[in-house]
């Protein structure tokens, strides 16, 4: 199991530096110089060429490539994540106050798909070819299709317009406000979580149907063993393998999606710190979100896989 | 182009001198109280600064309370004297002060004094002398100087190497900023400047201290507390979400402020601050989005909006080093089909402009007269397009050797992307194909690429927007048509004859005559065309009805009057 672990582990590290290495050389082929952002139009008209050179120099954008990206690396193995191009502020920050946020929109996301999609995967596929199954059918249909950006605009604007009510102001962390803090997340993980439950219900569906036309289950119910039983204690566990393995999926999927998710809802999380870093041109910035968010994708799918063993008993690894 | 004289106003307090020594007097009267004399060229300095000082308007205002501001506050740097956007003014202005100030009373109408409690110019228009108040201190506890004043200004007009000043070009004049005492600095002009005391004015040109630029080698913009004399004393940032502030216990003018703090919410232009206004979690909005405004004028009980515009050219900025845009005949064809009001129509939900034309209408001094002579009455100004500005466009077209546009290259029509910009690129390829038969691609980019490829000149024509400092033709004029400016986009654009007309606006104090130049100014870009003008910005603020002591509904500038030390909360 330990050995399992490490081996997951060594094998994460060219993961992670091919992450790396593609983020790195595709902001570079990307057009749009960082100085012309910070500097603006005018500034940049207004600044000589030997006063570029020099802000160029300062900013290390004069170096070979492979130096850059050298320097990045051992910034990062130094536990050195820098600090923002323009305002100097510093990332490892930036990522401890909003990563909470996006960390808390993910999991709730997670936790509402499964509370949606599972139930409705389970129902759907014991009254197959039914009203609920049709209903659920065109329910999950519907939240894979829709955009969830296009959801959330849909929820600020009706919440706005019904309630008038909008989700607090700024950041603040669940230890300060817990629920002040629910508000900012519950928007965006709600969504999130809708259009994640689509897959789940989807998934469950399918491997119900095939889990309970097994033996054992008509061996379970032969002895006469609650429907419930069947279906919660005999079925599901069996069935919500693959469901846990397409969670760790779409918990890369979150990650990303959350950054249009965020913007819609205003939201201050690390989508909305990387697409204004990307529009910035802040390469290191979006270079590390970038990074980190590998990293936890990388985590969380090895997690998943430990949670196999607790799902099923007779899974080991070696 | 010709309009009456008679239909102009004569509120140019901003650009005449002699009306600005009568500034001066007025405000020494009303809110300095000072002696008028003193205010005049030619009387000695004053020992004392004067009392009372400017207060909110309302007899008994009510101290108190923090105000909640949402709108553009996600500062992309803190050097106020290097920056040149609205989310850099927004939150950093309300801690410090400036040698002279727009008034907040008026909307920024008239110049009052601030730092200098009273200023002279000499007979010949060339030496401006500052009187500084006695006492003032910064936040840090040091006391106010003229070198202090020096130092700040020299950062503005003389920037050392690699430190930007966006605003330099105002101030072309002035020769040197001298100390004469501890508290009295001068400055020297090598030609008179009619708008020199409305450039000094500008919010932009705060008051740093000299030990501050010194130890951060002149380059603040990563320096987040700066220490000012401002009215609000910084207490924190979280980059991109809020600046708090509280009141400044220690400010020089008693009487101000009166909230206890700010609170300064970075909320994106349009819907977002409407909501926060509406939903209660903020008392000021700024840039509502023209399609929210009505959700909040559904409620006058609890909520007030303003709209003004600000001193900028909206459109299509042209590259004058690729053919055949360097032959006006070209740039005046596309110039005559453009539907002004088709073009207003199109960002209405998104973004409210005004009419692109030569002098903005935030310029409420100069461009009025001109602005109602031209609309609808003069060639290229026609709402719907005339046939016959057609027929002259495809006249030209066809005098430049491309009759119905034939042997024209396809142009690339670059648009940064901005919510409002973007509708105009498609808008403009209809224009151009639908009138005059010319292809063209439009593309859509990210800011950092427009500029990259403006800079490179990898454009026929560019959709940006581009603010002015100050309200005068005198300084937007030389920033976006003059040659070699860095505010001028329209890559390669020379005109010797314009610059110096410009130059000759620059120094007119005498009314009569500056309406005459800008008249001829107007004419000449007529005939020039160096850019495609679609419009000029409007921004729309809304705010709680209990926020007294700065209505704005006057409000002609939106980077000069951000201190929000009158204001107060009615609660």
């Amino acid at each position: 199991m330990y050995r399992y672990v490490l081996r997951r582990l060594l094998y994460a590290i060219p993961t992670l530096l091919g992450i790396t290495v593609l983020i790195f050389v595709v902001l570079r082929i990307l057009p749009g110089d960082p100085l012309s952002i910070l500097y603006g139009e005018g500034g940049v008209g207004s600044l000589s060429n030997a006063d570029l050179a020099t802000i160029r120099h300062q900013f290390g954008f004069d170096r070979p490539l492979y130096q850059q990206y050298g320097y990045w690396l051992k910034d990062l193995l130094t536990g050195n994540l820098g600090h923002t191009l323009a305002r100097g502020d510093s990332v490892a920050e930036i990522i401890q106050e909003r990563g909470i946020l996006t960390g808390e929109i993910a999991v709730l996301a997670v936790l509402v798909s499964w509370l949606v999609g599972l139930p409705a995967g389970i129902l759907s596929a014991m009254r197959q070819n039914s009203v609920g199954d049709y209903l659920a059918r065109f329910c999950t249909i519907l939240f894979l299709a829709v955009p969830g950006f296009w959801v959330a605009m849909l929820v600020v604007i009706g919440t706005l317009t019904a309630f008038n009510y909008r989700p607090p102001l700024g950041i603040i962390s669940p230890w300060e406000d817990p629920i002040a803090n629910l508000k900012i997340v519950a928007g965006p993980g709600g969504v999130l979580g809708l259009a994640t439950s689509a897959y789940i219900a989807r998934l469950t569906r399918s491997t119900f149907l095939e889990v309970i036309r097994e033996d054992y289950i008509r061996t379970a119910r032969a002895k006469g063993v609650r429907e419930t039983m069947v279906v919660l204690h005999h079925a599901l566990r069996n069935a919500v393998l693959p469901v846990l393995t397409i969670s760790g999926v779409l918990f890369g999927f979150l990650l990303s999606a959350s950054v249009a998710v965020e913007q819609a809802f205003a939201v201050s999380g690390l989508g909305t710190a990387l697409v204004q870093a990307f529009q910035e041109r802040d390469l290191l910035v979006v270079q590390t979100l970038v990074l980190l968010y590998g990293v936890v994708f990388v985590v969380v799918n090895l997690l998943i896989d430990l949670a196999y063993i607790w799902v099923d008993p007779r899974i080991r690894y070696t | 182009m010709a309009y009456s004289r008679g239909m102009r106003v004569r509120s140019t307090l901003l650009i005449q001198v002699p009306l600005l020594m009568l500034v001066a007097i007025v405000c020494g009267t009303a809110i300095a109280a000072t002696d008028p004399g003193q205010a005049l060229p030619t009387a000695p300095p004053a020992p004392a600064p004067p009392t009372p000082m400017l207060r909110a308007p309302e007899r008994s205002p009510k101290y108190g309370g923090v105000l909640r501001w949402a709108g553009l506050a996600d500062a992309p740097f803190f050097d106020l004297h290097q920056c040149d956007t609205a989310a850099c003014a927004t939150p950093l202005e309300p801690m410090y002060d400036t040698l002279l100030r727009y008034n907040p009373l008026d909307g920024g109408q008239t110049v009052i004094p601030d730092l200098a409690y009273t200023w002279e110019m000499s007979s010949d228009g060339l030496t401006y002398t500052f009187h500084l108040r006695d006492g003032v201190k910064f936040h840090d506890g040091a006391p106010l100087t003229a070198d202090d004043v020096k130092a700040s200004f020299d950062h503005i007009i003389f920037p050392p190497p690699g430190i930007l000043s966006p605003r330099k070009s105002v101030f072309d004049a002035v020769q040197k900023v001298e100390v004469a005492d501890p508290l009295t600095v001068q400055f020297t002009l090598s030609a008179p400047r009619s708008f020199f005391i409305a450039a000094i004015a500008s919010g932009w040109n705060v008051i740093y201290r000299k030990k501050t630029l010194e130890e951060n080698h002149f380059d603040l913009k990563k320096v987040k507390v700066a220490p000012g004399t401002g009215p609000f004393i910084f207490d924190s940032y979280q980059p991109g979400q809020v600046w708090k502030m509280h009141k400044n216990p220690q400010y020089w003018n008693p009487e101000l402020p009166y909230l206890d703090g700010l609170e300064m919410h970075h909320l994106p232009y349009g819907p977002a601050t409407a909501a926060a206004l509406l939903t209660g979690q903020v008392d000021y909005a700024y840039g509502l989005g023209a399609d929210t405004r009505a959700d909040v004028q559904k409620q006058p009980d609890k909520f007030t909006t303003v709209t003004y515009g600000i001193p900028s050219a909206l459109g299509g900025y042209i590259n004058f080093s690729h053919k055949p845009l360097d032959d006006v005949r070209v740039r005046k064809a596309m110039n005559l089909v453009l539907d002004r009001c088709v073009i207003k129509k199109s960002t209405a939900a998104i973004r409210e402009i005004n009419y692109g034309m030569w002098m903005p209408s935030s310029d409420t001094a100069h461009a009025q007269a001109y602005r109602e002579a031209a609309f609808n009455h003069t060639p290229g100004y026609y709402c719907p397009t005339k046939p016959e500005d057609i027929a002259q466009a495809k006249d030209l077209l066809s005098q430049a050797g491309y009759p119905n546009g034939n042997g024209l290259p396809r142009l690339d029509i670059m648009v940064r992307n901005i919510n409002f910009l973007v509708a105009w690129g498609p808008l403009l390829q209809a224009f151009l194909k639908q009138h005059l038969n010319i292809d063209s691609s439009v593309r859509t980019v990210e800011t950092a690429v427009w500029v990259d490829d403006w800079t490179k000149g990898n454009y026929d024509i560019g959709i940006n927007g581009n603010p002015a400092t100050v309200n005068t033709p005198a300084e937007y004029w030389k920033k976006w048509y003059g040659t070699g400016s860095s505010g001028n986009w329209n890559r390669g654009a020379s005109n010797p004859q314009f610059d110096a007309l410009v130059e000759k606006i620059r120094a007119e104090s005498d009314p009569e005559q500056l309406d005459d130049l800008i008249q001829q100014g107007t004419k000449m870009l007529d005939d020039w065309v160096p850019a495609l003008v679609f419009g000029d910005a409007v921004i729309i603020d809304g705010f709680t009805q209990q926020l007294k002591g700065c209505d704005r509904k006057d409000r002609v500038t939106l980077f000069d009057d951000n201190r929000f030390d009158t204001c107060w909360l009615d609660r």
